[in-house]
């Protein structure tokens, strides 16, 4: 067992939650709900917090059993793999365009291995380690300030129901990890507080780096444009011209690639720690076996057809399991007390 | 020692990663100028780039044709010692006959790879494309080095906005925007020289170009200066040429009942006054009144041959399409755009007179 501060509490979720979908929400969100997707993410901002204050309010009645546990740790899986096929996908395109796909996958998922066969405490504090890469990213965006054209945050029309709906529905993907809320908050020290002003503070850090990522590209590119731009963050760094290096979107990748593996990490992590809750240990021969299975298994998704299935389904996924059986297994949990 | 055997092998692979990628310059020779054209029904591409042989450098070209402009590229890699490489492109020309038809699709093959600069100049070019990378005049430099530089300079001196390549599909898949490229010709002496700004249209070339100081002032108008920004008039009044150097401008826009009235505020330094007598309250009054009717003038000028090419390269379509959309949605902008009344008034503010009054 393992406890946890209220900072690596929140560090570790903000981690689970932007590690995913950082660089690819907004070119779907925009192309379904177009100049509306800002006033849309405000929206979305509000209900991601309602969700946080409701997760606060009732997580001590989450106590999933091992049926439930293991959907979650079936969910986390499907998480993984479908993320780490995103990436390499990225990576291939991007980056190393005639390495294997398996040796990146196995390089990305080799971080994992040996952090998860050490104590939890390593994996707990993995994390940090892309604090100082945040402030790089941000001055990395503000460089394309002179080349924003405001007049991209308009026309807005939220009459636009159907647009609007399905904007919700595509925002949704930036909730993902919310879930583990529920899972980490009981190993947070009692003596600290999470409720009130740090939940407040969590929620506009999230709001605020996902609003941002939005925003600049809104401003960067023309609505048409995004339906060539599959990642918008990296093409808006690809068109910035410095002296200091050649290609700027080969930082940020690099930066990311670093996020992803700690996402991955601490993804399996969950899993493994919340398989323990109700079993023994699992042994070291079990965890690599998990790691060769999700690199075999996202080998196969790593395709542009694949990937579109399952972006698509991992919403459906998310809403499962971060609304549904969240709100089931607190309510059975309170009759049960009745 | 299994796991020592393991991790022997394993450390190395990971490595490893990377080494399929590995791209060295010996394998490739870059291309720093390239033009694109079409011949016979083909895409025909001409290279301009350097080599390196027993220590000394030398400039060579080469061409090659095909289906797409991918597939000349790889046409003229069957003749190059080495595989021409475009990650350091610098310039692109583009032959007018492209730009009129398919300029969007050309560009298609820069921007589906990673490795290549999206951030090169982009410029149209009038004529024949093989002249421009064998010039019959005297360039005093090669190919290679001549167009970076001329366009380079072109936008520090404001006689173009910088496009870029990246900038400028960027613009084409732009609705309320329309583009302009830089517009070279080759002059009486034989050298590429550019003559202005070619105005595009529903992202094609429209054949109509804007001339050298118009080229300057439509940047003004579209408030995309370089670092210098310099204009100059001949004031018959006075008998005396006047140059002024544009330090900032204000534009404000207003759009009602089917017009649009935009009124700008220049700041500016006098630079070049024979005539003299700056020290004069009146004589700076009175040139600030015959330069904005000048440029009011010149602005006007502007928008006519815009309107008259359906080219909205200002960008009023911009405004209009955020918050004017009664007038957006009343059909295709470029025809709303060509009827439009616009109304420009520019007011100028001498700001310096520079060290000589």
């Amino acid at each position: 067992m393992f406890t946890l501060s209220r900072i690596q509490f929140f560090l570790l979720l903000f981690v689970f939650q932007t590690g995913t979908v950082f660089l690819s929400f907004q070119s779907r969100l925009i192309d379904v709900s177009g100049t509306n997707s800002w006033v849309l993410f405000i929206l979305a901002g509000l209900l991601h917090y309602l969700q946080l204050f409701l997760f606060e309010k009732f997580h001590k009645r989450f106590n999933p059993g091992p049926f439930v546990s293991h959907l979650y740790i079936v969910y986390w899986f499907f998480i993984i793999v479908s993320f780490l096929a995103y990436i390499n996908y990225t990576i291939a395109i991007w980056l190393f365009p005639n390495t294997p796909q398996i040796v990146t996958m196995a390089f990305m998922v080799g971080v994992s291995l040996y952090a998860n066969t050490r104590k939890p405490e390593t994996l707990i504090n993995l994390p940090v380690i892309i604090l100082p890469m945040i402030p790089f990213f941000v001055l990395f965006l503000f460089m394309a300030l002179p080349e924003l054209v405001w007049t991209y945050l308009f026309p807005i029309d939220v009459t636009d129901y159907k647009s609007m709906l399905k904007g919700l529905f595509f925002v949704q993907a930036t909730f993902i990890g919310v879930e583990m809320f529920l899972f980490l908050r009981k190993y947070v020290k009692a003596d600290e507080k999470v409720n009130g002003k740090p939940l407040f503070i969590y929620q506009s850090i999230w709001f605020l780096f996902f609003f941002t990522g939005l925003i600049f590209v809104l401003l960067f590119f023309p609505l048409n444009g995004f339906k060539f731009v599959t990642e918008p963050l990296l093409y808006l760094l690809k068109f910035q011209k410095v002296t200091f290096v050649e290609r700027l979107d080969l930082f940020f990748l690099f930066i990311w690639i670093s996020w992803s593996i700690i996402t991955i990490s601490i993804y399996i992590f969950m899993c493994i720690h919340v398989r323990k809750t109700h079993y023994k240990s699992p042994s070291n021969r079990f965890i690599i076996l998990f790691h060769v299975l999700i690199v075999i298994t996202s080998t196969f998704l790593a395709t542009k057809d694949r990937i579109e299935i399952i972006r698509q389904v991992s919403i459906y996924a998310h809403i499962v399991f971060s609304v549904f059986f969240p709100a089931v297994v607190i309510l059975m949990n309170r009759r049960g007390k009745q | 020692m299994r796991k020592v055997v393991l991790a022997l092998l394993a450390i190395p692979s990971i490595f490893l990663g990377g080494c399929w990628d590995e791209s060295q310059y010996k394998d490739v020779t870059i291309v720093p100028v390239m033009g694109i054209t079409t011949s016979g029904g083909q895409v025909k591409e001409f290279f301009s780039y350097p080599t390196f042989h027993n220590d000394t450098i030398s400039y060579t070209q080469s061409e090659g044709s095909g289906i797409s402009g991918r597939s000349a590229r790889e046409d003229a890699n069957h003749r190059t010692m080495e595989a021409l490489d475009f990650t350091h492109l610098e310039v692109l020309l583009v032959s007018s006959e492209i730009a009129k038809n398919e300029l969007h699709e050309q560009l298609d093959m820069f921007f589906r790879s990673p490795r290549n600069r999206i951030t090169s100049y982009l410029a149209i070019v009038e004529g024949d494309m093989e002249q421009y990378f064998k010039p019959p005049g005297d360039l005093n430099t090669e190919v290679a080095d001549f167009y970076p530089e001329l366009l380079r300079t072109a936008v520090l001196y404001s006689y173009i906005t910088e496009n870029t390549m990246g900038e400028s599909v960027k613009i084409l898949l732009d609705d309320t925007i329309d583009l302009s490229l830089p517009y070279l010709t080759i002059n009486d002496n034989g050298i590429p020289t550019i003559e202005g700004i070619a105005l595009f249209s529903h992202g094609k070339y429209t054949g109509a170009t804007l001339k050298k100081q118009e080229a300057v002032l439509a940047g003004v108008m579209k408030k995309q200066q370089g670092k210098y920004t310099r204009l100059s008039f001949h004031w018959k009044e006075r008998d005396s040429p006047i140059t002024i150097e544009i330090i900032n401008t204000r534009r404000k826009m207003k759009i009602s009942n089917d017009r649009i009235s935009v009124n700008y505020v220049i700041n500016f330094s006098v630079v070049e006054f024979p005539n003299n007598n700056l020290n004069s309250k009146n004589i700076r009054r009175e040139t600030e009144n015959f330069l904005s009717a000048e440029i009011k003038k010149d602005f006007d000028k502007i928008i006519k041959k815009t309107q008259e090419n359906k080219s909205d390269i200002i960008g009023f379509g911009r405004t209009v399409h955020a918050f004017h959309q009664k007038m957006w949605n009343k059909g295709d902008w470029s025809e709303t755009y060509s009827t439009l009344p616009i109304e420009v008034n520019v007011t100028m503010k001498m700001k310096r007179t520079s060290i000589y009054d």
